[in-house]
C-alpha cells in the first residue's frame, strides 16, 4: 500500500470506530432512561441518528458495519440475549429499506428516511416476536408500533438532518 | 418524490393504523385470581371465578371488606380515613392493583389467559 492509501484506510477505520462508539453510547444511555412510550418494545431509537448520518455521508457498506457493531455490542452490554434477535431483525430490515430509498431522498428529506426506518424497524421486531413466541396474536400491536415508529422515526430523522446541516463541511467528507 | 407526496403517504398509513387500532383493540389481560398482601406479606389468594365477600383486619385494627363478583374484585367498605381503596372501584387486570395505604393492604390481580408473556416486555 502506498502511504496515501494507508492514511485513507486509517482515516476510515477511525471514523468507523468513532461512529460505532457514538451510536453505542447513545444506545446505552437511552437504555438507562425509563421508556416514555406505553407500548412494550417501543422506544426512541436515538442511536439511529448515527445510522442515518452514516448512510448519508459514508455510504451503505460502512453504515452496515457501524450498525452491526452497535447492535452486537449493544445487546452484549445491556445483558439481555433475546434483544439481539429483535434488534438485528429490526435494524437490518430498516437498513435495507432506507438504503434503497436514500438515493431518491435529498438531505432535507432525511425525516422521510427516519419515518420509514422507524416503521420497518418495528415491523421487523414484531415479526421476530411472533416467530420467537409463536403467538400470531401479537399482530394487534402492529398498528401501535407503526404509529410509534413513525413518531420516533420522524424525531431521529430530524435530528440527523439538523446534525448534517450544522456540522462543518470537512467532517461530512468520508 | 416531493415532500408533499411523502406527507400524504404517511398520513394515509397513520390513518390506516388508527382504523386498525379502533377495529382490533389490544386484548384485556383478565386476571384469574388475586393475591392479597398485608404489609408486603402474602396473606391469601382468592380466585376471581367465584363470588365472595370477606373482611380483612389490619394489625392496627382497621378493616377492609373485600368483595369478588363477576370476575372482578374491589374493596367494598373500609375504616381507613381517606377511603381511597373503596374509590378505586373494581379491578380485573394485573395492571390495576388496589391499594389501601393506611392498612398496608395491596390487592394484586394475577394470572389468567393472555397470549402475551414476559418475552414481549
Amino acid at each position: 500500500m502506498t502511504p496515501l492509501q494507508t492514511s485513507a484506510s486509517v482515516r476510515r477505520l477511525t471514523r468507523l470506530a468513532l461512529l460505532t462508539a457514538a451510536a453505542l453510547s447513545i444506545h446505552l444511555l437511552e437504555g438507562l432512561l425509563p421508556n416514555p412510550l406505553p407500548v412494550p418494545g417501543a422506544k426512541l431509537g436515538l442511536a439511529n441518528v448515527i445510522t442515518l448520518y452514516a448512510l448519508f455521508t459514508a455510504g451503505p457498506g460502512d453504515t452496515l458495519l457501524v450498525l452491526l457493531a452497535r447492535i452486537l455490542l449493544g445487546s452484549l452490554f445491556s445483558g439481555r440475549g433475546t434483544t439481539l434477535f429483535y434488534s438485528l431483525a429490526g435494524g437490518l430490515l430498516c437498513f435495507s429499506v432506507v438504503w434503497l430509498l436514500h438515493r431518491v431522498l435529498t438531505r432535507r428529506q432525511l425525516w422521510v428516511a427516519g419515518v420509514i426506518g422507524g416503521i420497518c424497524h418495528n415491523i421487523g421486531q414484531i415479526a421476530v416476536a411472533i416467530a420467537l413466541t409463536r403467538t400470531p396474536a401479537l399482530i394487534v400491536y402492529l398498528p401501535w408500533l407503526i404509529l410509534c415508529g413513525m413518531g420516533t422515526g420522524l424525531f431521529t430523522g430530524l435530528c440527523a438532518r439538523f446534525l448534517l446541516e450544522k456540522l462543518p463541511e470537512k467532517l461530512k467528507k468520508w | 418524490m416531493k415532500t408533499k407526496h411523502w406527507i400524504l403517504i404517511f398520513a394515509a398509513v397513520a390513518l390506516l393504523c388508527a382504523v386498525a387500532i379502533v377495529l382490533f383493540p389490544l386484548p384485556q389481560q383478565v386476571a384469574s385470581a388475586a393475591d392479597i398482601y398485608q404489609n408486603g406479606i402474602l396473606i391469601r389468594t382468592v380466585p376471581l371465578g367465584q363470588d365472595a365477600r370477606f373482611t380483612i383486619t389490619a394489625p392496627n385494627g382497621g378493616t377492609n371488606t373485600v368483595a369478588v363478583s363477576g370476575g372482578r374484585i374491589r374493596v367494598e367498605q373500609a375504616t381507613c380515613p381517606d377511603g381511597l381503596c373503596v374509590n378505586q372501584g373494581w379491578s380485573r387486570t394485573e395492571g390495576y392493583p388496589i391499594v389501601c395505604l393506611p392498612h398496608g393492604l395491596v390487592i394484586q390481580p394475577k394470572g389468567g389467559d393472555t397470549p402475551f408473556d414476559a418475552v414481549t416486555n
